[in-house]
């Protein structure tokens, strides 16, 4: 680690007028990742707009106009008077086929989507780690093993594999789990073969060998002396991976395998893929039903991606595409 | 060579039979009982359902039915649907050719934009043409592609209609009928399915070609005095392009796997939406068996991306441990 962050302070110094030119205390890794990120203008909007959408979903309850989702909106007169109406004042991107105002719904389905997307990505950290860790520290034919395990993830279409998972889950539909894990256990291998390569080429220094000389546990030498190694490529590989996730989770809402909470008891969760499942049938009608949550999908997942590259540049992280 | 191809077959053994394992545990862990599922709301006196699980030889232990389903596999023996009682093997002989034209159609979409906005914004780098196929490929990545696929729907179908006096659209729905020939059905969904992956074709080719210009014997090809064309076709491009033919290859292994939502958007009876539907209504034989060949199909046209790399860069023939 202190090596990159030579190299990178070193060419921050160089590009900011030569080495005489100290900096006032001493820069890590991530002051300076952050100290680039804030240039790099695409980053910065991606990552504006994210503030906006999670400050958005989180404060939905206090400023949301309405709460579509009670029971005096569905079932009444009133409902169905105002159902499927288009862009208006009171509702800016109009209502839904029950008189729901599809703004305030747009809004909180941001909840779930943020929540799956980057529950999924620690989801699938964790057992990357886990796995990496285990198959480049010990190597013979728990490597193999593990290796293997990552082949078939790779070889087996996800979204099938998805599909047959949550299918089969109990309960699936009630609860946000099965999504996470689900997406969460198809993405690992990639991040288990970033951490397996880098604990291989680190494994035999001098500094790995000086730890276990003082007597370090293994353990301990994965997660002090060879995690922070790896941590950079990633970092990256997960901000990018959110982005994925929320596609993901949105596809399987679209096809009905994934959230479908109660809609009297939480009325309050909604999924953008569902949005758009259930306003296929109202396509003539209203296309503001599937054109609002469809832009809040891209939105959200274009500014992941964006803020991802912004994160590979500012930490100077090599990747193959 | 030989080697190599030999090799790769073996590396496939264990992945096929680890798949295989996978999608069998799932199907017999699971909870849900797709007796009582065929049964629907009617009761079931106890001996027909033990006469059933019978049968269909859910009774044996798990290890029995595993080895009966790899040996009714090497017999082309799929079972069968356990909603429609329609053999497995016909479902997949009636869905798959549309899968397959399905991925052709959207394949030749793919190299022919992906490719072309490559090189263009490689040869205008830094124009306005560059900073376009950077951005469009951005957004078109970030598209859900269900989503792309409705408004399609909508702009071709509906909007374009009532703007034309229903003199002028494209079908949205299915593959034939409306008074179409075939080949219109195929326009809409083969645009959606080809979206990311021609953007990914295009990004691949615009980095790919921009490294190749930066090597020295392009400067010596301009150098002996080559036109800037005939540098492009002759010299650059034949190098650049073989990550894309990698990249196209390994897609049309992903697009055979059956396009699920593409496929679902546009009722399209192909093989994706055949699972997908099946997956919905625990029908496991009919998953099963799609899936077993669609992953024969991904195997294969991996192996042949593998081989014909081999081919297009020496580098991986001779090269050795280049499998690892």
């Amino acid at each position: 680690m202190s090596s990159v962050a030579d190299e990178i302070s070193q060419d921050v110094t160089e590009a900011a007028g030569g080495p005489e030119r100290a900096p006032e205390r001493s820069r890590t890794l991530w002051s300076d990742a952050w100290y680039r990120l804030r240039r790099n203008r695409m980053a910065l909007a991606a990552l504006t707009w994210l503030f906006i959408v999670v400050i958005a979903a989180v404060s939905a309850d206090l400023w949301v106009p309405q709460h579509y989702g009670s029971p005096n909106f569905i079932n009444t007169a009133t409902a169905t008077a105002t159902a499927l109406k288009g862009p208006t004042a009171q509702h800016p991107m109009g209502t839904d086929d029950l008189g729901r105002d599809v703004f305030s719904r747009v809004v909180y389905g941001a909840r779930i989507s943020l929540m799956v997307g980057v529950a999924a990505v620690l989801v699938m950290v964790l057992i990357g780690l886990l796995l990496g860790a285990l198959s480049g520290f010990y190597g013979g034919l728990m490597d193999a093993g593990i290796m293997r395990v990552a082949d078939v993830f790779l070889a087996f279409p996800y979204i099938l594999f998805a599909i047959l998972l949550l299918s089969v889950i109990p309960g699936a539909k009630q609860s946000l789990w099965p999504v996470i894990v689900t997406i969460g256990l198809l993405g690992w291998p990639s991040i288990a073969r970033v951490f397996r390569s880098s604990i291989l080429s680190v494994k035999e220094s001098d500094y790995i060998e000086a730890g276990r000389a003082i007597g370090a546990g293994d353990a301990r030498l994965m997660l002090r002396h060879m995690l922070p190694n790896a941590i950079a490529p990633i970092v990256v590989y997960a901000t990018m991976s959110v982005g994925g996730a929320i596609l993901t989770e949105a596809a399987l809402s679209f096809l009905n395998l994934g959230v479908q909470p109660d809609p009297v008891k939480s009325p309050n969760i909604v999924t953008w893929g569902r949005m758009i499942s259930d306003g296929q049938s109202y396509l003539t009608s209203n296309p503001g039903l599937i054109l609002w949550p469809g832009l809040a999908i891209l939105s959200t997942v274009l500014a992941f991606t964006l803020l991802g590259d912004g994160v590979r540049d500012a930490l100077d992280v090599k990747m193959k595409d | 060579m030989f080697q190599y191809i030999y090799r790769r077959i073996l590396q496939f053994i264990p992945v096929f039979f680890g798949v295989t394992l996978i999608l069998f545990f799932v199907t017999t862990i699971l909870p849900g009982d797709p007796i009582r599922l065929r049964a629907g709301e009617k009761s079931m006196s106890p001996a027909v359902y033990e006469q059933l699980r019978h049968d269909y030889g859910f009774d044996r232990p798990w290890y029995a039915q595993y080895g009966h389903y790899l040996d009714s596999l090497a017999h082309g023996d799929f079972g069968t649907s356990i909603t429609t009682g329609r053999p497995v093997r016909d479902i997949i002989v009636d869905t798959y050719p549309y899968t397959m034209k399905l991925a052709f159609a959207a394949i030749i979409i793919e190299v022919i934009v992906g490719v072309g906005v490559g090189v263009i914004a490689a040869v205008k780098r830094y124009t306005i043409w560059d900073v376009m196929a950077t951005l469009s490929t951005s957004v078109l990545v970030a598209l859900p592609v269900f989503w792309l696929g409705i408004m399609l729907q909508y702009i071709f179908g509906i909007w374009l209609k009532n703007l034309t006096g229903s003199q002028l659209y494209l079908p949205v729905s299915g593959a034939s009928g409306g008074g179409f020939p075939s080949w219109v059905h195929l326009i809409l969904p083969a645009i959606t399915l080809a979206s990311v992956s021609t953007a990914y074709a295009a990004r691949i080719m615009r980095s790919q070609l921009l490294e190749v210009n930066g090597q020295d014997y392009i400067r010596t090809a301009h150098a002996k005095g080559l036109t800037p064309s005939a540098v492009l076709w002759k010299h650059a491009l034949k190098n650049a392009l073989i990550p894309v033919v990698t990249f196209v290859g390994l897609d049309l292994g992903a697009m055979l796997s059956g396009a699920v939502l593409t496929e679902t958007v546009f009722n399209w009876p192909g093989i994706g939406f055949t699972i997908a539907r099946a997956a919905l209504s625990l029908d496991y034989p009919v998953v099963f068996g799609c899936t077993v060949i669609i992953l024969f199909a991904v195997m294969l046209i991996n192996l042949l991306v593998d081989v014909s790399y081999a081919f297009l860069d020496p580098r991986i023939r001779f090269g050795g441990g280049a499998g690892e």
